[in-house]
């Protein structure tokens, strides 16, 4: 039931195509299956491209921003560990003296190391263009570094209070955020600390280095068009961004409070206001957050894009895929129409040609096609030639019925008859010519029955018996079951004839047997009929020669009765079908005659 | 003398009295604050700590100083007050004027300093005035600017001192009628305090001998510079007759590197050099200078401090000049004043 409802429903649907689009032409159905078939799978092509290209371009972002923001790591822990070895000279023996001298307040020995202080960590300074101050600052307060001695108050100053709290084995850095130092920078300090010989805290040794280094390794950065990175600090303010207001801002008054939420320790990505995509990576030793934002709507851009490309492309490509299918429909469909043309033209005239010239299968079947129509005029002319050859065998048969000398000597019979007062014999006579004549004319019917044609010879072998007294009798012997069945007429008369005047009528003694019979051969489902006559019979060759005669086609001038026979059962059924001679056994010649069952 | 005396302290009185009007805190209108703007740092809230005085050198890495230092850092501990020493490392006008700004921006107390520019200094001294910080001048003044006093030599008198060694020297050897070939050393050409020294030493000498100056060389008080400045002359210009140092920093280093200054000098050349620290006196009784004017830095520290400590406390500063005095050696005194002295031993 429902393979029914689904094969109505498909046949439905058919319909209305067929009839939306007027596809009742060939060309039609060819243009809209090959723009369709085309069409389908490039749009399907087109649609998962476009969100496979999607996924990947925004995996790209994501991996880039990823990359980019491990980079930054990077480059800030390359720098940090760079700045952690420059601290490591924090235990140098002049390092020491100083704290140890200036804790003791011994100015005068001091001086020595101050001076000495001043050159070393000038030269450290040096190193590296964003450092701005290097300096060595004691629990006293008094701190000496590139630009001299000052007075550090110790409590506002963050590293140097991170530092104090650890215990003497925590030889790690600490980091103090972006602040001002006093000569009107923004600098970030790194420091380590500075314990005597009993692990006591002396002091610290601290690096300033300038935040322009935060820009020189995020400012160059740029991910797409307009995404950048930015730094937090461990508050969440911004302590480097590309547009200097910002900084120093709390990061909600950028991305908003959400934004803050679930930051992990490794890198995220999430989205954020205003369709930005964000990557954070916590930078561990300054408890830093790298901060990468790109903006989707590039992606969206560069999609729009894309998608822009692909519909161009899809529509021409459908263009021209019409204007392909067309000329193809057109390629295809026009010796088709001409065949069609020629097939119409040659069911009203066979005289016709279809012309068509392709290499292709259309033009084998017009090749084909024209063969066929040269095959029929070939057979409607043989044919034609056939029905008048048989009309003219057939004549010549009837004239052979009608010889004068067959009537005159009839008649002269019938004289005779009726001067010996042998009245029913003259009616009897007369009755049998009658019959004979009317079955040889049968209205013009070239095909009788075989009842009516054994009633022929009957007819013609009771007048030629008693013309030629009793010198041969005869029987006709045909299976009932025969009768009914159609033969051309006028076969067996000929042979019996023959028989009469070849055969029987020869024999120097009275006792000539014309025998007649009518038979089925079931197993070639043939009809045979055998005229045996036990009269002088014939030379082998001579019967050879007939019989070869016979087998020849158009050899009707000579043994004339046999062959016009012979001619025209086979015109009529064949050349399976026909006459064969052949000895009677004890005398005498046996014709058999092969008809199909009609 | 009397009239003079009394003149000289009528003078001082009115300066007195001047300095107490165009003082920032009791001028009515100079009361201008710190530039629009500029941040103060809340580590140096003035209620919470000492006195914080600043000393800015011309550089750090110019050992003049350190004499300066250690008395101005002995005398704050006195007081119990906080000294900060701060600079340049090496000459650099314009660093030395972010440094004074960032000591506007901290609001320290009192401000001394050496003065390197006089006309890149004068406009962040007066910005400090402004602001309310006590400011002096040390070593090297900066004139026509608002600061308060001006401690150390009275450089022109040191440049004349050295000026009537020269002419001393000279007329000794014979030389005072011929024209002589002079060539000067400087620190900085626009260091103030030095072209005081050489315009004392050129009018000292004026009238007396006929000297004709061939070269003006600088060496950006740098003390290895100096030395190669003036090695490097010697070998090209071999004739001079004379040398002017204005200050001795091409004697703070070892006097080898100087062979053909050596070879000069023991052919007769004359030189005489400011500064009579423990190196330049070594040189000098090597033969390096005939003569030496030196300058009293230990007391332009303690004296620089100790007068601003005052002026944060709101008392007076005796004078506008103070001169730390100047000491003069030869042959006669080398012996004597090394052993008084003690090396720098930095190194």
């Amino acid at each position: 039931m429902k393979m029914n409802a689904l094969k109505s429903a498909f046949t439905g649907f058919q319909n209305r195509l067929v009839n939306t689009f007027n596809l009742r032409s060939l060309r039609s159905k060819f243009i809209l299956s090959f723009v369709v078939l085309s069409t389908i799978p490039m749009i399907m092509l087109a649609f998962f491209s476009y969100g496979v290209y999607h996924d990947i371009l925004q995996q790209n972002i994501q991996s880039y921003t990823s990359e980019v923001i491990d980079r930054v790591d990077r480059n800030l822990e390359i720098y940090l560990s760079d700045l952690e070895r420059i601290l490591e000279l924090r235990n140098d023996y002049y390092n020491l003296q100083f704290i140890k001298l200036s804790l003791a307040g011994d100015v005068e020995g001091n001086r020595k190391f101050t001076f000495r202080l001043w050159e070393n960590l000038n030269n450290i300074r040096n190193y590296k263009t964003e450092l701005r101050d290097v300096s060595i600052t004691t629990m006293g307060g008094v701190t000496v570094g590139c630009y001299g001695v000052t007075h550090t108050d110790l409590a506002q100053n963050e590293l140097f209070q991170a530092l104090a709290n650890r215990t003497a084995k925590d030889g790690s850095i600490a980091i103090w955020g972006p602040h001002p130092d006093w000569l009107g920078g923004s600098v970030f300090s790194v420091g380590k600390a500075i314990h005597g010989d009993y692990d006591n805290f002396l002091g610290m040794m601290s690096i300033d280095v300038d935040v322009e280094l935060l820009d020189r390794i995020c400012g160059n950065i740029r991910l797409g068009k307009t995404g950048y990175i930015m730094l937090l600090d461990g508050d969440n303010r911004i302590i480097y961004h590309p547009d200097p207001e910002l900084i120093g801002r709390s990061i909600s008054a950028l991305l908003g409070e959400s934004s803050l939420t679930d930051w992990e320790q490794g890198f995220t990505t999430k989205m954020g206001p205003g369709n930005q995509l964000i990557g954070v990576k916590t930078f561990a030793p300054a408890n830093w957050k790298i901060i990468g934002l790109s903006n989707r709507f590039e992606l969206a851009t560069e999609m729009q894009k894309i998608t822009r490309l692909s519909l161009a492309i899809i529509f021409s490509t459908i263009l021209v895929l019409g204007l392909m299918a067309i000329y193809f429909a057109h390629l295809l469909t026009n010796p088709l129409k001409e065949l069609q043309r020629s097939m119409r033209q040659a069911s009203e005239d066979l005289n016709t040609n279809a012309e068509i010239h392709t290499m292709d299968e259309i033009g084998e079947l017009s090749e084909t096609f024209n063969q066929m129509l040269a095959r029929i005029r070939q057979l409607m002319q043989q044919s034609l030639q056939e029905q008048e050859k048989l009309r003219r065998t057939e004549m010549k048969a009837l004239q052979e019925q009608i010889k004068p000398h067959f009537i005159y000597n009839t008649l002269d019979l019938i004289i005779g008859l009726l001067e010996t007062n042998k009245n029913e014999d003259v009616i009897n006579m007369v009755e049998a010519l009658g019959a004979f004549f009317r079955t040889s004319l049968s209205h013009g019917q070239e095909l009788i029955t075989i009842r009516e044609e054994a009633e022929h010879v009957r007819n013609y072998l009771y007048i030629q018996r008693i013309r030629h007294g009793d010198k041969y009798d005869y029987s006709i012997e045909i299976q009932e079951g025969l009768l009914n069945n159609k033969t051309i007429k006028l076969i067996l008369q000929p042979i019996v004839e023959n028989a009469i005047y070849h055969g029987v009528r020869e024999l120097e003694t009275p006792g000539g047997l014309i025998t007649i019979k009518g038979f089925l051969i079931e197993a070639s489902n043939t009809i045979c009929f055998q005229v045996i006559d036990n009269g002088v019979g014939m030379e082998p060759a001579k019967m050879e020669e007939i019989n070869a005669c016979l087998r020849e086609s158009g050899t009707e001038q000579r043994y004339f009765g046999l062959s016009n026979v012979n001619e025209r059962i086979r015109l009529a059924f064949g050349p399976e079908y026909g006459l064969k001679l052949r000895a009677t056994p004890g005398g005498g010649v046996t014709v058999t005659i092969k008809l199909p069952v009609v | 003398m009397k009239g003079y005396r009394i003149i000289y302290l009528t003078f001082l009185f009115l300066c007195l009295v001047f300095l107490s009007f165009i003082s920032p805190d009791s001028r009515p209108g100079f009361g201008v604050a710190v530039a629009a703007g500029t941040p103060v740092s809340d580590s140096f809230n003035a209620k919470t700590r000492p006195i914080v005085i600043a000393i800015v050198p011309k550089s750090l890495d110019n050992p003049v100083f350190v004499d300066s230092m250690e008395t101005a850092m002995l005398t704050a501990k006195e007081l119990g007050v906080n000294l900060e020493w701060v600079a340049p490392f090496k000459v650099d006008p314009d660093l030395q004027v972010k440094i004074i700004e960032g000591l506007i921006w901290r609001k320290v107390d009192g401000i001394a300093i050496s003065t390197s520019d006089p006309e890149k200094i004068r406009r962040v001294i007066d910005k400090a005035v402004a602001a309310g910080i006590k400011v002096a001048t040390i070593d090297a003044d900066c004139p026509d600017s608002k600061r308060l006093f001006y401690c150390g030599t009275d450089n022109y008198k040191a440049g004349w001192a050295c000026g009537e060694a020269m002419v001393k020297i000279v007329t000794e050897r014979g030389l005072a009628d011929k024209r002589l070939r002079t060539a000067i050393l400087t620190g900085g050409i626009e260091a103030h305090n030095l072209n005081e020294r050489i315009r004392g030493f050129k009018e000292a000498v004026a009238g007396k001998l006929d000297l004709d100056y061939v070269a003006l060389l600088a060496c950006d008080d740098d003390t290895s510079t100096g030395a190669k400045v003036v090695e490097a002359y010697i070998r090209e210009h071999p004739e001079t007759d004379l040398f002017y140092f204005a200050g001795g920093w091409a004697f703070f280093g070892p006097t080898e590197s100087m062979p053909l200054y050596q070879e000069w000098c023991n052919n007769g050349g004359i030189a005489v050099s400011m500064d009579t620290f423990y190196s330049v006196l070594q040189a000098a009784k090597k033969g390096f200078a005939q003569a030496l004017v030196g300058q009293d830095f230990r007391k332009m520290g303690e004296l620089t401090v100790k007068y601003l400590v005052d002026a944060v406390k709101g008392q007076p500063v005796p004078v506008e000049y103070i001169d730390t005095g100047l000491e003069l050696a030869d042959q006669s005194n080398f012996d004597r004043l090394l052993s008084e002295k003690k090396p720098w031993e930095m190194k």
